[in-house]
Order: structure tokens, then sequence, then C-alpha cells
């Protein structure tokens, strides 16, 4: 089962927030949606994060609320994640989605990759 | 030592073993030079079990090892073969491995001491993937058949046509009711092949060998082989302080497949031409006692060790691998090996892209 937590491990900027409601209403993604954040291995640095909007949790993602948002971690992810906050940059030097995760010792030059 | 299935079979034919990662191996059968004339001449079998065997599977494994190693392994069809280098964020190397896309699973041949790592360094970096691993190695068999001869020698014995396969192409092919695996694999860079068995038909596939007229070779003169083609090894030119490219593996890195773990230090150590050190082969006097580890002088300076030393089969001068660091690689350059007015080396062979003439 879906596991609830209240206190926020990790969190989500108004911007971001708003970023993914919009992403969500494009893709009619329903009213139950939320965004699936978590790591796979690769990339440079041995981790990159993955994004994506869903229609409802997998069995054993933990859920976090935050900005309106719910966030479904994937249990093994969220280790690597506990603490991350998610903004989004635009603009001329805009990234897009930025991950501010305090687990991550190192990143990759292009910053989507990172080791713990 | 753990003995392969075919400890026994082997001893009665004159076997003496040796401890290759906890397993023993058979180090040669009496005749080193006879053995590894037969791989020039004939066709040999070598039981080359005591390589680990991983299966992956699962409709991720592909694109999973291809983000985790350096060669382009996803698309790789059916039938089809890879070798790779998995790579710490470090760009160091954690294996050299072969992957053999032999049916919907990949088979993944590791060395003998790495087959542990390597199961615990993907299943540590596999998340929402569809990969599973099973470790074969305890209940298979690896056989090699290498030599000019062997793809003649394996299509009798298979009544199918192997030989036609091209490097690193594999099949599986049913062979007296047991599913074994087949694949060109080249071993120790001599024209030859893998049959990886089920432990059940061991005893059957070699006695199968044997009676086509194989001649069983030991683990020293596969060495020689490997030595002569310039192919590094686990333990002695790759180790988790070297990196794929001073380990004379450029071409296991694919430059354009994007990114894997690792691929970041690996591209500017190339680019910046920052690579500190190459192997590179030598050729030392039959008169000397070589062993690894065995630095390499130039001028009093220690410019680099030996690596890898076999003595070379009818020649009277002895093969070796070195690391040499980057100042010192230079085709017929000169060095002491051991200490000051040591025997003399001379470098026969420097990758092509560590060559003075390399355009970078």
């Amino acid at each position: 089962m879906p596991e609830t937590i209240t206190a926020l491990s990790i969190s989500i900027t108004e911007k971001a927030a708003k970023k993914v409601t919009q992403f969500a209403s494009k893709e009619a993604k329903g009213d139950e949606y939320g965004l699936r954040v978590g790591v796979k291995g690769g990339g440079c640095s041995g981790l990159t994060y993955t994004l994506s909007v869903e229609s409802g949790p997998q069995a054993d993602d933990k859920i976090i609320e935050d900005q309106g948002i719910r966030l479904f971690v994937p249990k093994k992810s969220f280790v690597f994640l506990a603490g991350t906050e998610l903004d989004f940059s635009d603009g001329l030097n805009g990234k897009g989605f930025v991950f501010n995760n305090p687990n991550a010792k190192s990143t990759c030059g292009c910053g989507t990759s990172f080791s713990v | 030592m753990q003995p392969t299935p075919l400890y026994e079979a082997q001893k009665q034919l004159g076997a003496v073993h040796t401890d290759i990662a906890g397993w023993a191996v058979a180090a040669t059968y009496g005749n080193v030079a006879d053995e590894y004339m037969v791989t020039q001449e004939g066709v040999g079998i070598v039981d080359r079990s005591h390589m680990g065997r991983i299966l992956a599977r699962g409709s991720d494994t592909l694109d999973l090892l291809n983000r985790l190693s350096t060669n382009l392994v996803d698309p790789l069809d059916i039938g089809k073969g890879e070798s790779t280098v998995i790579t710490t964020g470090k760009g160091r190397i954690l294996d050299w491995i072969t992957m053999l896309h032999h049916s919907d699973d990949v088979l993944l041949v590791t060395s003998p001491e790495r087959r542990d790592t390597v199961a615990e360094w993907i299943d540590t970096y596999t998340f929402d993937e569809n990969t599973t691993l099973e470790d074969i190695t305890p209940s298979t068999v690896m056989l090699s058949f290498i030599g000019p001869k062997a793809e003649t020698m394996l299509d009798t014995l298979l009544g199918t046509s192997a030989g036609r396969l091209a490097r690193l192409d594999c099949m599986t092919v049913t062979l007296n009711g047991h599913e074994v695996i087949v694949a060109r694999t080249n071993p120790g860079g001599q024209r030859g092949f893998d049959i990886i068995a089920p432990v059940e038909a061991a005893q059957e596939l070699w006695a199968a060998g044997l009676e086509l007229g194989v001649s069983p070779v030991g683990q020293d003169a596969i060495e020689a082989l490997r030595i002569s083609a310039k192919l590094p090894k686990w333990g002695h030119e790759l180790t988790e302080e070297h990196n794929p490219l001073e380990a004379g593996l450029e071409s296991e890195v694919s430059w354009t497949k994007g990114c894997y773990t690792g691929q970041e230090v690996v591209a500017r150590l190339f680019n910046y031409q920052r690579i500190q050190r190459h192997m590179v082969a030598l050729e030392l006097p039959a008169s000397g006692a070589f062993a690894p580890d065995m630095p390499l002088l130039v001028d009093g300076e220690t410019a680099g060790y030996l690596t890898s030393v076999s003595p070379l089969p009818g020649k009277d001068t002895v093969a070796a691998l070195a690391s040499l660091r980057t100042a010192y690689v230079e085709l017929d350059r000169v060095l002491q090996v051991g200490e000051v007015g040591g025997p003399s080396a001379r470098v026969t062979w420097v990758p092509e892209f560590a060559s003075e003439d390399a355009t970078f």
C-alpha cells in the first residue's frame, strides 16, 4: 500500500508546483494525479533524476503533499532524495526543474546527474 | 579451492591445477608449449568455468547496462553480443564484461574475481527497471574451443553452423536435450568459441570434444595467448585504480552514445589528453625472472611497472604487459626491469590512440 508521509521530506517550490499543475492539465491526468519523483542509475555521476506526471501512485510509493501537489516517491529512490527541494528555473539561463538535493556530494557538468 | 565439475576428468589427463579466484583451474596438462601450439594450429578445449556468469532477465536490461557502462549496448539484437566496461562515477574500472544477448535474456560474463561485485553494483543502480539478476556460475560450465580449426570442430559437435557466427554473435542450441549457449568470443584473442552449458551436460560435452580430437589446453597457454594479444585482465591491467583508457580499452568506449556512469571523467581525460599512463606490451629476455609489479626504470626514474608476464612458447623471449607513465610511452623504448642495471625490456606495442601520431 502507498504510504502517506505528513512530515515534509521532499518539498516543492510554489513556482515548480505551478508548472506541475500546468503539465497535469495539459496531459489531462485527472484529479488524482501526482508528480512521480525518483532516481535511476546512469548519468555521468552515477544517478540521475526522473520526473513524470502520473494519474496515481504505484504500490509502495511514498506520498508527500506540498504546495497542493502530491509527490509520488518510489521507496528505493527516497533515500537518495530525502531533504530535496524541487524548484523550477526559467528565463534565458533556465534549466527547467532543478533538484536542490542535500545528499548530492558531487554533480556532473550539466547538473542532471549526481552521486551520494 | 572449489573444483569445477570437470576437475576429476582433467586430473585423469594429468592436469596441474592452480587457484584463480578460489577455483581450481587447470594450469597445464604437462606441456604448455604444446598446448599453446594447439591453439595456433588445431583446436584446444579449455575449461573456463571459473569466469563469472550472471543471467539478466527483463525488458530494461540493455537500457540499464547502457547507462552503467562505456560501450553502446542498447540496442543489441538477439544473437548479438558486445563487450563493455562498467565504470564507477570516477571513471574507474569496475569490470570489463561481455554481454551475450542469446535469447530474451542477456548473459553477462564477468572476470572470475568480480562476479559478486558486478551483480551488487547493477542491483544498487536498479530502481524501477524491469531487470533481475541470477548468478548461474554454480549451475553451468563454460568450455572454450580455441584455434583455427574451432569452426569445423564446433559444426561437427553441434550439428549446426556455429562457424558462421561473427565476433560476439551468439545463439542457443539444444545438445542432447540440454540447452547451451554458443558464442564466438575469440578467447585470448585467438579464433574460438565459448559454450555455456548446464553442469549436467559438462562431462558429456568434454568427452565429446576429446573424441573429436580436441586437445585439452590449460590456463598457462591461454595466458600466453592473452598477453600476446594485448588483452587486459582483472587484477593485472584492470583494477579500480585504472580507467579504461589507461588499460588500453579505448575501443570499448562509445564517444557518441551520451551519458553513462563515469562518462564525464573518461571524456575529459581523452579530450584534454590527461591520460596519466598507458598499457603497453614489452619484450623481455628469456633469461630473467620476472613478475607482475616489478618496477620499470628509465635513467633511474620509475617509469612504470610490469602487470602481466608470460614466456612465449617456441620463442626465446618473454612477453609482458606493463603500465607506463604517458611520458615514457614510445615504441622501441628500452627500460630496465627491477633495478638500475637490471635486464632490459623493449616496448613492442603501444595503443594506437596513445602513439605520437594519434590525432585528438
